[in-house]
């Protein structure tokens, strides 16, 4: 089982993922860290908005959106898909 | 009264804490599913086992970093220490993400008692809680409530009493932090304990400084602490492992959202998501625009019967004439004038708006229109203080405390005006119904002056929009935006109580505003119709002197009179201007759709007029509880000012540009 690192944003509909790191931006890692999100935390993207921004992603058994702007700078580690 | 014991109710957004405060005290605070509904510290008080409790419902929170105004009034609150037990609220159906606030707190209140919300919602997602437990790991009872049907209520009276009265321990958990941090911890409790002896205490300030304060303190008492930044994120990161590790221990099985997420796979889909949006918006409306007429009709019917029964009676009893205009003409007519018209969209639009936001509708609204705020330098959030300013916008500026920065709070505190109150959308839906759906076919009138009240209500979104993006524009400010928002779980809203409930308290505070405001206005508006110099009344210096500024902008200068007299309550404008009208010191009844039309036609009012009308009753100062109301928030001369010249300036502008087209073509 080989594993991917990537953006959060990047993650498709319904994959799960771990947090490996939160954006630079202090203020914006405060805003992730109230709501329960932080390293090694769970996370699964689960809708995207009409606009395609922002999308919202399951983590900690509640809904949280994120604008894709923020989630690009949010890495996670993920399973790599087989047929890729 | 004297109160034996005072009790904090904190916890997360959206977790039911209104509704367990309003089952502890037996009071009606509105609740919503939405984070951020309660956004002042409501008081209350009830008996329990002979003696009083004093409870203070904080804000939702999610932590103690006092990321928020809302935050850090609740963590001075709670770190200031004058109660007796706090109670934290928090979701059974969601324990894992609930527990970080619940450690946050451990670690600053002396007494606490974890309340598990929600608990039949949870047992319908399949979550089981081991309460026993987490009762161990926290060190503090545990009791499970489900406040909407009020189970479990008395038994967090009982283990609140025992709690205060101490036969039941209440020690929370106090978190061992990585070795770094204990160590700065220890070195900062040295120097306070010439200060405080109790060691815990030591410990509590030196965990807030930690949390909230350690930028301002850093050189000043403790010239050791590190950057700010590193700490709190440790901190984080350790509390939210505890969380995960407790949860892990006490919560047998996790329920799952599947059900909110299969809706939202609808509701907010590509193909879906707007669609469905405008129809609910548009379907409301609708059935305000259409069913207000006829309670509205019924309404003045009555009060006109009853003003004859009492102007008989003053007849009767010899009631001089200048009594009877004050009070009948004056007091009694502009009161019943404003609960005719207002009233009755009033009791059909609340209701079904509440049950829209006990849906948990509002915050998709939000993360469905975030890219056309944010397009304005806002984000979503905007959205929803928008439309709570549909309600009322003073209670919509103060819920600008949910936007993130500064300068959006500010922003959208000075643009909520923009969002037609209850006050001014009666008014709105009479012009419409009078002057514009007529123009259509008789058929689709219904549907067309719907239509109309739909575009008229996207023109000020649209101008609201447009204000904040020169605002932001202007000001270059340089905070970071984001949008980071929780979407709540769907909720069956209760229609019946809902119903009874929004009817009832909006109806009683609306009737309070009422007599406050209209009673005193009618007086002192007859007192100047009544009162000549050299056989012209005050109020018709006032509208002669506006006439020519009125005209300007497709109005006339009984309009402007309107509502600048109007300015201690919008509902009242369309009285005052039928008062000049008529030049008679009586307000006429503006209830009676043809009357009243025939009386506004008379006086030059065309489509044009109309037009302008709208425009000005969407876009003007705001009412002087809403000034006040944006002081308070904004602390600021400026802002101030900005809030009442931005939407006059734009009124005006509108005003003017609208008569100037529609002179082209009309």
């Amino acid at each position: 089982m080989k594993l991917k690192k990537s953006a959060l944003c990047e993650l498709p509909i319904g994959k799960k993922a771990v947090i490996c790191s939160l954006p630079e931006n202090d203020e914006l890692r405060l805003a992730l860290m109230r709501l329960g999100l932080c390293k090694q935390t769970e996370i699964q993207r689960v809708l995207s908005s009409p606009f395609g921004d922002p999308c919202a992603y399951l983590c900690r058994g509640t809904i949280i959106s994120i604008r894709n702007s923020d989630s690009r700078n949010i890495t996670v580690i993920s399973e790599e898909d087989n047929d890729h | 009264m004297t109160i034996d014991h005072s009790v904090l109710l904190a916890g997360n957004p959206n977790v039911g804490k209104s509704t367990i405060f309003n089952a502890l005290t037996g009071m009606k605070q509105h609740t919503g599913n939405w984070a951020g509904k309660t956004v002042s510290c409501a008081q209350g008080y009830f008996r329990f086992n002979k003696e009083n409790y004093k409870i203070t419902d904080l804000p939702g929170i999610y932590s103690l970093y006092e990321a928020s105004p809302d935050e850090a009034a609740a963590t001075s609150e709670l770190y200031k220490g004058n109660y007796d037990c706090v109670i934290i609220a928090a979701d059974a159906a969601c324990p894992e993400r609930n527990l970080d606030l619940v450690l946050q707190i451990c670690e600053l209140a002396p007494k606490a008692v974890l309340c598990l919300n929600l608990w039949d919602e949870a047992i319908r997602k399949g979550v089981s809680v081991d309460t026993k437990k987490l009762s161990g790991q926290l060190g503090i009872p545990v009791v499970t409530t489900s406040a909407r049907s009020g189970s479990g209520i008395r038994e967090l009276k009982k283990i609140l009493s025992g709690t205060v009265n101490g036969t039941i321990t209440s020690e929370p958990v106090m978190i061992k932090y990585d070795e770094d941090t204990e160590n700065l911890i220890s070195l900062m409790t040295d120097q306070l304990s010439d200060r405080m002896q109790n060691p815990s205490a030591q410990r509590r300030t030196a965990l807030h400084i930690l949390r909230c304060k350690a930028s301002c303190c850093k050189n000043s008492v403790f010239p050791l602490l590190p950057e700010e930044k590193s700490i709190k994120e440790k901190m984080s990161e350790r509390i939210i492992s505890e969380s995960k590790s407790i949860s892990s221990a006490c919560v047998h099985s996790t329920g799952s959202c599947e059900k909110t997420l299969g809706i939202d796979r609808v509701v907010t889909s590509a193909l879906l998501g707007i669609p469905i949006l405008a129809a609910l918006f548009a379907l409301i409306f609708f059935i305000t625009v259409t069913g207000a007429n006829y309670p509205s009709q019924f309404l003045s019917w009555l009060f006109d019967n009853l003003r004859v029964i009492i102007t008989e009676a003053a007849n009767k009893y010899g009631m001089s004439d200048f009594w009877k205009g004050l009070l009948i003409d004056g007091i009694y007519t502009s009161l019943s004038e404003v609960i005719s018209v207002m009233l009755p969209p009033m009791a059909i639009f609340f209701p079904l708006f509440t049950i829209l936001e006990d849906l948990g509708y509002l915050p998709r609204a939000a993360y469905i229109l975030d890219p056309l705020f944010r397009k304005a330098g806002t984000n979503g959030k905007n959205a929803l203080t928008i439309m709570m300013g549909f309600g009322c916008n003073a209670c919509g500026v103060t819920g600008c405390r949910i936007m993130n920065s500064c300068t959006q709070r500010r922003t959208a505190a000075i643009t909520n005006v923009f969002a037609p109150c209850n006050g001014r959308f009666p008014l709105l839906i009479a012009v419409i119904s009078m002057f514009l759906s007529p123009l259509m076919p008789d058929i689709i009138q219904g549907i067309a002056g719907s239509l109309i009240l739909a575009a008229v209500i996207c023109l000020s979104l649209f101008i609201s929009l447009l204000c904040s993006r020169l605002i932001t524009r202007f000001i270059k400010s340089y905070e970071t935006d984001c949008f980071i928002m929780e979407l709540p779980g769907y909720r069956m809203p209760q229609p019946g109580k809902t119903l009874i409930r929004s009817i009832f308290d909006r109806t009683v505070f609306i009737l309070g505003r009422a007599v406050i405001v209209a009673a005193p206005a009618g007086a002192v508006i007859w007192m100047l119709a009544h009162f000549d110099i050299e056989n012209k009344s005050l109020i018709m210096y006032l509208s002669e002197f506006l006439e020519p500024a009125g005209r300007l902008m497709g109005l006339d200068g009984a309009i402007l009179s309107g509502f600048l007299l109007g300015f201690p309550a919008n509902e009242i404008v369309l009285p005052i201007i039928l008062m000049i009208y008529q030049s008679c010191p009586a307000i006429t009844d503006a209830s009676a759709a043809n009357e009243l039309m025939s009386v506004l036609s008379s006086n030059g009012w065309t489509i044009k007029t109309a037009v302008c009308m709208i425009i000005f009753t969407l876009m003007h100062f705001p009412c002087s509880t809403t000034m006040i109301t944006i002081w308070k928030e904004t602390r600021s001369v400026k802002w101030t000012a900005a809030g009442f010249l931005l939407p006059t300036a734009c009124g005006v502008i509108c005003c003017i540009a609208a008569n100037l087209l529609l002179s082209l073509f009309l």
